[in-house]
């Protein structure tokens, strides 16, 4: 069962729709004890990064979800906000403390030729290494929607990236992160939830 | 970033219509049967623009096979169940309730228009609550000017002035709508769409005048918009989203190839 994690202001009812769509079990919700008693977590989400601290805190999710991914093994996918907020910090908001379950820092995306800002649109993504159910060196499109993205510390745990060699997805043992929209990347980025609903966590 | 293709569905009383002029509609089809067609062929976006004047909602059919929406809200969320594409949502949004309504239901971002003008708190809130992302504002614009009320009200703002103010309150994109266009299929107006690209820091996307599949490429080529929208073009011709995008790829311009299922 995964714990969909509804922070409130998010369009958390385009994730809904595929979890059904797939037939993927899972408890849409804020409490404490939901998360405790799932064995997965997606942490979605749009909006500003301190405004999602905040919610996480209001909503005592914050430690927990620490406790439950770093010392319960738990997989957890964080989805373009949910991303950034597996990081330590922000440049969007910079008192607020990340989650800080992958080490590194979210900053402004640089300005490019190749796009405007918010860069909105599908870019080509390319694998460095498997991800959850795609493989190494494939190219694909994916749905972006962001003014800003992670750079982690360690830069070998990067297993996308796109056209401009942004940070597009990131795994670092049990935690997943993806920049992109994979609910609303078409058959792709569905497949990239049905992999990640079907982890064996006992080998991760 | 890959340039965008994206399909304009515009609504009325829960059906979808063809519109000509910003005046005549004529129906044309269900939007619920349509989504799935849309979904197959893996379509960049979709916009869907309810240009209701009443609140009257009608699908026409309640007959089996069918599924029927009771309001417009309602509707979003039957489309957004089968569609895996960005969906943006637009038409009549007048209040913050408006918008947040729109996006629960399982819309990514909402089109503003004239709510923008007549109430000028209404972006700067939307925009601290919701975040520019989700903020889309269609500009309408006729001879330089830009008109509210569905093309009725002609206000003092021209194109540019508009649009810059648009981006300084916090809009994510602007829909560029030429509605003297609406419906003739006389090809994109260039010059306006290439002065707000250069104008503006924030994507563009243009509207209004497809006539067939080489109007999408030279309003590309000429005025390098981040995304080009068509209405009617998608629904009178056959593959028609598929040879759009396969007379863009032969040109050269840079758009997603995938092509789905037919």
């Amino acid at each position: 069962m995964i714990a969909l994690i509804n922070l409130g202001n998010s369009n958390i009812q385009s994730v809904v729709n595929v979890l059904d769509h797939l037939s993927i079990k899972y408890i849409k919700t804020d409490s404490v004890d939901d998360v405790k008693k799932c064995d997965r977590i997606i942490l979605p989400g749009v909006g500003e990064f301190g405004s999602g601290v905040s919610r996480l805190k209001e909503l005592k999710l914050f430690d927990v979800l620490k406790e439950e991914v770093e010392n319960n093994n738990k997989p957890i996918l964080g989805i373009c906000l949910g991303m950034q907020l597996l990081f330590e910090n922000s440049e969007e908001s910079s008192e607020a403390q990340g989650l800080g379950l992958i080490k590194g820092k979210v900053v402004s995306l640089p300005l490019s030729q190749n796009y405007k800002i918010p860069r909105i649109g599908w870019a080509e993504s390319n694998l460095n290494f498997d991800f959850l159910g795609l493989k190494k060196n494939q190219n694909i499109d994916f749905y972006y929607i962001h003014s800003y993205y992670a750079i982690p510390d360690d830069l070998s745990i990067v297993a996308i990236d796109t056209d401009t060699q942004l940070t597009s997805a990131v795994n670092y043992k049990n935690i997943y992160g993806c920049q992109f929209h994979p609910e609303k990347s078409h058959i792709n980025g569905l497949n990239i939830i049905s992999a990640f609903a079907k982890l064996d966590s006992s080998q991760i | 970033m890959r340039k965008r293709l994206i399909t304009c569905i515009f609504l009325k009383n829960g059906m979808i219509v063809r519109s000509e002029d910003f005046k005549s509609h004529q129906v044309i089809g269900n939007p619920i049967n349509q989504v799935k067609r849309f979904s197959d062929w893996a379509v960049d976006e979709i916009i869907y623009i309810d240009i209701s004047k009443t609140t009257i909602h009608d699908n026409r059919r309640d007959d089996h096979m069918v599924k029927i929406s009771k309001n417009k809200f309602d509707l979003i969320s039957e489309i957004s169940k089968s569609l895996f594409v960005p969906l943006t949502f637009g038409g009549g949004v007048r209040t913050i309730e408006d918008i947040r309504n729109i996006l629960q239901r399982g819309a990514d971002k909402v089109v503003l228009n004239s709510g923008i003008y007549f109430d000028n708190t209404l972006l700067p809130r939307a925009k601290k609550i919701f975040g520019s992302q989700a903020l889309v504002a269609c500009v309408d614009y006729k001879n330089g000017y830009v008109y509210f009320d569905h093309g009725k009200v002609k206000s003092q703002y021209t194109v540019e002035s508009w649009c810059k103010l648009l981006e300084q309150n916090g809009v994510g994109e602007v829909l560029l709508n030429d509605i003297s266009r609406d419906g003739k299929g006389c090809g994109y107006d260039i010059d306006t769409i290439k002065k707000i690209v250069d104008l503006l820091s924030i994507p563009v996307i243009a509207l209004g005048g497809a006539g067939d599949y080489y109007d999408f490429n030279e309003c590309f080529m000429k005025s390098n918009p981040s995304a080009i929208a068509a209405g009617n073009i998608f629904h009178f011709k056959e593959h028609s989203y598929y040879h759009a995008k396969k007379s863009l790829e032969q040109d050269g311009i840079d758009i997603r190839n995938e092509y789905g299922v037919f």
